[in-house]
């Protein structure tokens, strides 16, 4: 009710009728509590709903304007209570509250009340750290940093930046291992090409050497470049005849006459679009005469009829030329056959040269035979370290793409692996470069998040630092307070202090030596000493609940206690027992103490018979006699 | 707009380029165009086009002296594939549709795709029919028979 926080679904239940079946309603049940803040009359409602598992606040206030739904104290009372369990708790206090405060459990009760009642709970949560509830909050500033992680899916920057730095490390690296081979096969090639020129010097040293055959070997070398130049030229000139479409026209009638029937169907006209618009503009025809709206109409219904100026040049150059075309190939047969010829006419020059050289002595035979060998090994060693030099240097997307270059560099989505045993498979330079530049931007953007998270480290140690200093002032404080309290009681029979929070309650003898555990009457005292320095320190005044307050002590101390506790409190509700009742005989008799018993409705003072329904009974004279021996009645 | 080319094709032909000891084409939209005619030939066209580069956006020097013509037989090809019933205004309405001023090439978006499309249809057929080569006049021996087998000697 205090810290407008609405029961889990089990504490509803905990709620629930559980009395005579005939009188309980079990479906719904509310519960109310009247305030009085600020001289302002205030009732907090909870509204149960079993049957759903569902409760609500209500709040009555004629500040409020009546009855509306919802937890809506006014603010100077949100501001002290509102979701402080921690500290809320400290008000209804009985035996267990006592025993936990002085044990090592309660240090964190002690500690988060300490905290929610100066407010300090909400600094706490900008800088992260354990909220009371149990629960681990991200601090508020540590959340900047993890919607920014979030973003990129990794815990946290240092471990992002390190990946990425590795594999950016690992992708130079590769790279320069590709440069290094690039070299490498620049130079092979240079020393492959030099041995190929060997091998062709050599091969014609050995015709040379066949001094009586040089004029045959010449004609044949002859009429082999000869045979070769009329392939590349004829080759050359029949692919450009391919470029012309007139190929086409010549052969497929239909499309000569295409062009030649709507050119006859005047379409497109001569005249294009503007030249229309232009008449229609001028309100005269061309004859003179004034348009009139009819004529107007007209005109503006067909100018579709027109090409617009430019598409109009496009058709009509397109038309001139399809009627004066020309079909470069007479026949498609004879240029296959042309070529056909030359190609042949390459291969037979090739074997006369083989003719002239099969006469060699057998010795230069074997030399040319051996060399020839040694230059197709060479030819396709080179081929292949062409290709891998292209492979490493080609920036044309399509030769890249069409050999599948870069599928170890760019995911389907087209995201970059960052895996080095992924991209170190590529070895085309162009990919690795765009694999490169990524990883450079991408690390540039996290310097940035970087120093994020350095101003937030920064931030961070700064207010721990002050909260740490403020609250071993405000321990302090609550010691100070705390034993002031308990000193007055009187508790334990010796002269014990409280010496520190840090593990709940914890005593030092009147020598100082640390008390490892104090009698029963000692804690109490404590505790309530404690509880009360916190309301001091919190400046509030709201009722104490207490449940058998002063069962632990003895007479003495339940006099002090009676004497010193309830004076700071604007108003205890207690409940105790008849054996309590003799210790606290004083404070009933007071005027500003109400007292009533709960009882069965035939029991009398002695106790029995146990018999009738609960009542809550304000007699006071029946309190203060209520299981007291007879000779010891109040008068 | 540009001419759009796919990958295959260029490895196709690359290949010929590479080794070839007859000749070679000197720019990538000559075999474009070698496919678009096969394709405009056996009237076979491909919309579905695979990975693919974009070209250039303007007939390169050996074929802009046909551009007039070239633009003519995809034209023609085009009315005959969409207009069942050719009448005067659908023709003239086409036109309109199919050629622009504003592009290099003369044409409007939908002329370049239909010959992206025909080149694309026409290089299944070259893939089909011709096996790859290392040799342009090889090639060119093969492509002429292909051509013939459609539109006579």
């Amino acid at each position: 009710m205090f810290i407008g926080v609405l029961p889990n679904q089990k504490e509803l239940m905990s709620f629930r009728y559980i009395g005579n079946q005939n009188t309980g309603n079990r479906l719904e049940g509310e519960f109310w509590v009247d305030l009085l803040i600020d001289d302002e009359d205030y009732s907090i409602g909870i509204k149960f709903d079993f049957e759903n598992l569902e409760a609500k606040f209500i709040t009555v206030s004629p500040k409020l304007g009546g009855k509306i739904d919802g937890w809506e104290l006014p603010p100077k009372f949100k501001y002290k209570f509102y979701q402080k369990n921690q500290f809320v708790n400290l008000f209804i206090f009985d035996g267990e509250m006592a025993t936990e405060l002085n044990k090592s459990q309660g240090a964190e009760l002690i500690e988060h009340a300490i905290r929610q009642v100066t407010d300090l709970h909400k600094v706490f949560l900008l800088v992260g750290g354990n909220m009371g509830g149990g629960e681990l909050l991200d601090g508020h500033l540590d959340d900047v940093l993890s919607q920014e992680l979030n973003r990129i899916k990794q815990s946290s920057v240092d471990n992002k930046v390190k990946a990425l730095s590795t594999s950016y490390n690992d992708c130079k690296q590769h790279i320069q291992q590709i440069y290094k081979r690039q070299n490498e096969i620049k130079k092979q090639l240079k020393q492959n090409k030099k041995q190929l020129e060997k091998i062709t010097h050599n091969l014609e040293k050995i015709d040379q050497g066949e001094g009586s055959k040089q004029n045959e070997l010449a004609q044949a070398k002859d009429k082999i470049k000869e045979a070769k130049d009329d392939l590349k030229t004829i080759t050359k000139e029949k692919l450009e005849y391919l470029f012309n479409p007139g190929i086409f026209f010549e052969r497929v009638q239909n499309i000569k006459d295409f062009y030649k029937n709507i050119e006859k169907e005047k379409i497109p006209r001569s005249i294009g679009k503007s030249f229309i618009t232009e008449l229609l503009e001028s309100n005269r025809c061309i004859c003179g005469n004034q348009w009139n709206q009819t004529m107007k109409l007209h005109i503006s219904n067909h100018i579709e009829d027109y090409l617009g100026d430019d598409e109009l040049t496009i058709v009509k150059n397109m038309q001139y030329h399809v009627r004066e075309s020309v079909c470069p190939i007479n026949s498609i047969s004879d240029t296959i056959e042309d070529l056909s010829n030359l190609k042949n006419a390459v291969k037979s020059a090739e074997e006369q040269l083989d003719i002239v050289r099969s006469s060699f002595d057998e010795t230069n035979l074997n030399k040319i035979k051996e060399l020839i060998e040694k230059q197709t090994n060479i030819s396709n060693e080179i081929y292949n370290l062409e290709e891998e030099l292209e492979n490493i240097q080609t920036k044309d997307l399509g030769i890249i793409k069409s050999k599948k270059l870069d599928v170890e560099v760019y995911k389907l989505n087209g995201e970059f692996y960052t895996s080095k045993n992924k991209f170190s498979r590529c070895i085309n330079l162009y990919t690795l470069d765009r694999l490169k530049d990524w990883f450079d931007t991408e690390l540039e953007s996290f310097k940035e998040l970087q120093k994020i998270e350095n101003g937030i480290s920064f931030a961070k140690n700064i207010i721990n630092n002050s909260l740490s200093d403020l609250m071993n002032i405000l321990r302090e404080e609550v010691i100070k307070k705390t034993n002031y309290y308990f000193s007055q009681m009187h508790a334990g029979g010796g002269d014990h202090k409280i010496k520190s929070l840090d593990n709940g309650l914890k005593f030092i003898n009147s020598y100082g030596d640390e008390m490892d555990n104090v009698n029963m009457a000692a804690q109490l005292a404590a505790a309530y000493s404690y509880v009360t320095s916190m309301y001091q320190l919190g400046e509030i005044q709201v009722p104490l609940i207490i449940d058998s307050p002063t069962t632990g002590f003895g007479l003495g101390v339940s006099r002090n206690w009676a004497k010193e506790i309830p004076n700071n409190f604007p108003q205890i509700i207690g409940f105790i027992t008849s054996a309590e009742k003799i210790g606290l005989l004083d404070l009933c008799k007071k005027d500003n103490v109400s007292t009533g018993t709960f009882r069965r409705r035939k029991e009398g003072i002695n106790g029995s018979p146990q018999e009738g329904e609960m009542i809550f009974d304000h007699d006071f004279n029946f309190f203060m006699n209520y299981e007291v021996e007879k000779d010891k009645v109040v008068e | 707009m540009k001419f759009i080319i796919e990958v295959k094709v260029r490895e196709y032909f690359d290949r010929i380029n590479k080794n070839s000891t007859s000749g070679k084409f000197d720019s990538k939209l000559e075999y474009y165009w070698l496919c678009a005619l096969v394709g405009l030939s056996y009237n076979i066209y491909n919309k579905q086009l695979a990975e693919n580069t974009e070209l250039t956006d303007k007939f390169t020097i050996k074929l802009k002296p046909f551009e007039n013509e070239i633009r003519a037989l995809l034209f023609y090809n085009y009315i005959n594939k969409n207009l069942a019933n050719q009448t005067n205004e659908s023709i003239l309405k086409h036109m309109s549709l199919f050629f622009s001023s504003d592009s290099l090439t003369k044409l409007s978006e939908l002329g370049m795709n239909e010959l992206n499309y025909y080149a694309s249809g026409g290089f299944s057929i070259i893939q089909e029919k011709i096996p790859i080569s290392n040799d342009l006049s090889n090639f060119l021996i093969e492509y002429l028979k292909l051509l013939s087998d459609k539109i006579g000697n």
